[in-house]
């Protein structure tokens, strides 16, 4: 029997799926049809001698049709805030995320095995299992395919920016004056659009690898089956005595670095970077151990896809006491107050 | 406020109020109304507004645009508003209870109403409900339905790596987000309705459940307040409780059969495979263990004195058809796909839903078409509050 019991088991009614449903942990899925990618930091150098890290600019180019070109009259404070996000002017940023800039190469200098190491680390979406932007976009434009991307649709969105919010690595960026709350003007509502990789989705339908992966000239990233990249990064993990990230990370993603230097001293030297600042560190992509804030209250979720069986049981269960109650009222004396009682 | 309190009736005044809404209904409403003004609060909270609006900077609101926070507390008042809602639906369709549906006429009606209460003048006689009021229920329920089954493919596909097409989880989300707004809409103007003197009375009774027989009689003139001939719309089906319990039995074996041949072995076909041979059997038989063993627990069954319906009745059909599908989806699900395990389900769930609410559709063409039911003739119970 081949199908897929996800599928099925939606269509059997969320209710009655409730009562027996598996618990299934979103954690790197071995699905075949899901594509993943490996990203080796041993041979990651960031391009020393290049202006621009090769993936970082390849991404550049491969997504430039996609960019914003902001409404300047729309360039204006998100009332009743006295801010508005506008990057136009700053296209040409290659060292953080940005509405530009959908892949960012952060270089950490850390201490490790007694000597400074360098780690470069390329930084994009990492194409989460279960992505919270997806899950709780509220006009569901933050897409996933069934192969794996994670998009934001140009058509729709309204920048609110709540996708950011609720992405533990800070990934999407928001452009003013772009998007559909442009024609809502002057309404006080959308804050423009929401900008970040999008897994190359157009490349991978046509069978093409992503362009960051087919740019590096290390070789340092690797695209393919979920199961072959998931075995690759474990063997290689074992190989260099290195650290994995991204299999459980956010309940699992479609990312998976493997690193010489473990990814706690790796997220210290970005926390470090921020200087105490809470502000400056909320911006920054982290390398921590987040977990999904969704699967965090499967519990609670369960209880409502129950509820509709309990309310059942208990309208069932009343209704037959009050026929009962009324059956004996027939039988016994006449109730004198009979008018004024509930049933 | 002239309305009389519960105390009328321990003065000997009993006949001076009557029973508006019963318990089972103000209990409904108040969970409805608690749990869905939650949900609307935190909803909104889930646009990304109480930060950018600055409601988070009013004392004590700085948790407002926690989206998590507001995710938690719209499971919890789901779990309230589901289950309300699943309750009003199943008990006052198995009651038959069904005087607060739209009519024909109520939309040209309630614009009489509305005008002759802005005019101070008389309104057109009134049964329990008025006729805006039957639509606002209409426009309410169906909102808060639209809101529930979109609301449950949200919360199941927030559980783990489960990816739906994305034009249908945007489709569910957008209708649910929009769902949401017009609720927010209906709900004011419910709340706006008692700025109309005339509906004043029936602030307090949503508390104690009654209004004075006085405003009762004067406002709901075609209101048949002590149940003596009640409207009916749908004859109800013969009371009989080992015919509930015959129902759910295979229904939620079907069901769980269904799960786990979906989820865990196939082998679970099996189970289904039974229940269907076995509906099959009594229809042939007319005997059945559980049924048996029900009747000797002393569980009631009207008809049941020891006396057979010499013809085919509605049981027997009632047995062969689901018996008959059962088997069907057992044998497509094993030789073809086991997608037609829905079939199951679907046999499953109506099993069940006929359980609680007494309603089967191919029951009551059968009883249409002059199919006699094993009880003998539908009796008229009264059962309803018109």
């Amino acid at each position: 029997m081949k199908f897929s019991r996800r599928s099925l088991l939606a269509g059997l009614g969320a209710a009655s799926a409730a009562a027996t449903l598996p618990a299934r942990k979103a954690q790197a899925s071995t699905d075949g049809s899901k594509y993943m990618t490996l990203i080796d930091l041993s041979r990651c150098d960031g391009c020393p001698h290049l202006d621009t890290p090769a993936c970082t600019q390849a991404c550049r180019d491969e997504h430039s049709d996609h960019f914003p070109e902001p409404d300047p009259a729309m360039l204006k404070d998100y009332w009743p805030q006295d801010k508005h996000e506008d990057w136009s002017h700053k296209r040409h940023v290659t060292d953080q995320l940005t509405p530009y800039n959908w892949l960012a190469v952060q270089d950490l200098k850390v201490e490790h095995e007694g000597r400074e190491a360098a780690v470069s680390v390329p930084r994009r979406c990492m194409h989460c299992d279960n992505p919270p932007c997806v899950k709780l976009c509220p006009f569901g434009v933050a897409k996933k395919d069934k192969d794996g991307a994670v998009y934001i649709d140009e058509h729709g969105c309204m920048g609110g920016a709540k996708c950011r919010t609720v992405c533990p690595w800070n990934i999407p960026q928001r452009q003013a004056g772009v998007g559909v709350y442009t024609y809502l003007d002057p309404m006080p509502v959308g804050g423009g659009e929401m900008f970040k990789c999008d897994g190359c989705r157009d490349r991978v339908a046509r069978g093409e690898k992503p362009a960051c992966v087919r740019a590096c000239p290390r070789g340092a990233m690797t695209f393919g089956p979920r199961h072959k990249i998931i075995a690759r990064a474990k063997a290689l993990a074992e190989r260099i005595q290195g650290h994995l990230y991204g299999l459980d990370e956010n309940g699992g993603t479609a990312t998976v670095y493997v690193s010489p230097v473990p990814f706690e001293k790796l997220d210290q030297a970005i926390v470090q970077s921020a200087g105490g600042d809470d502000k400056k560190l909320k911006r920054l992509n982290r390398l921590h151990q987040p977990g999904n804030m969704l699967e965090k209250h499967n519990a609670l979720g369960a209880g409502v896809l129950a509820a509709p069986v309990v309310g059942a049981a208990a309208a069932f269960a009343a209704a037959v006491a009050a026929s009962d109650r009324k059956e004996k009222a027939a039988d016994g004396p006449a109730e004198p107050e009979q008018t004024s009682e509930e049933e | 406020m002239t309305t009389n309190t519960p105390d009328d009736s321990s003065h000997g005044h009993r006949q001076q109020v009557v029973v508006r809404h019963p318990l089972a209904v103000r209990l409904t409403h108040w969970i409805i109304a608690g749990s869905g003004i939650a949900l609307l609060f935190s909803g909104f909270g889930e646009l990304p507004m109480y930060k950018r609006y600055n409601l988070v900077k009013l004392p004590g609101m700085a948790w407002a645009s926690d989206f998590e926070l507001n995710l938690v507390i719209h499971y919890v008042a789901s779990i309230l508003f589901v289950a309300a809602a699943m309750f009003h639906l199943v008990y006052h369709w198995r009651r038959r209870e069904l005087a607060a549906l739209p009519r024909k006429g109520d939309m040209r009606e309630s614009v009489d109403i509305i005008k002759a209460m802005v005019r101070g003048k008389a309104e057109p006689p009134h049964g329990k409900f008025l006729a805006e009021q039957r639509l606002a229920y209409a426009a309410m329920a169906g909102t808060a339905a639209l809101l529930i089954l979109t609301g449950l493919v949200k919360v199941y596909k927030n559980m783990g790596d489960i990816t739906l097409a994305p034009a249908v989880l945007q489709g569910v989300t957008l209708a649910h987000t929009v769902g949401g707004m017009l609720f927010m809409v209906l709900l004011l103007a419910h709340l706006g309705a008692f700025a109309l003197r005339a509906n004043w009375p029936l602030l307090p009774s949503m508390f104690s459940g009654k209004v004075s027989r006085r405003y009762a009689r004067e406002r709901h003139p075609l209101w048949d307040i002590d149940g003596a001939g009640a409207g009916k719309r749908l004859p109800a089906p013969p009371l009989s409780r080992t015919k509930d319990i015959l129902r759910l039995a295979p229904g939620v074996l079907v069901l769980t059969g269904a799960t786990l041949a979906a989820t865990a072995s196939p082998w679970w076909l099996l189970l289904i495979g039974f229940v269907g041979l076995n509906l099959l059997q009594s229809a042939f038989t007319r005997w059945c263990l559980l049924e048996s063993m029900l009747l000797r627990a002393g569980v009631t069954c009207e008809c049941f004195d020891g006396r057979q319906e010499p013809g085919t009745t509605t049981r027997e059909i009632l047995r062969l058809a689901p018996g008959l599908m059962l088997l069907a989806s057992v044998g497509l699900s094993a030789a073809i796909s086991p997608w037609w395990l829905l079939l199951t389900a679907f046999v499953g769930l109506n099993l069940l839903q006929s359980a609680f609410t007494r309603w089967c559709l191919l029951e009551s063409l059968l009883l249409r078409a002059g199919v006699p039911d094993p009880c003998g003739a539908v009796p008229d119970l009264e059962e309803n509050h018109g």
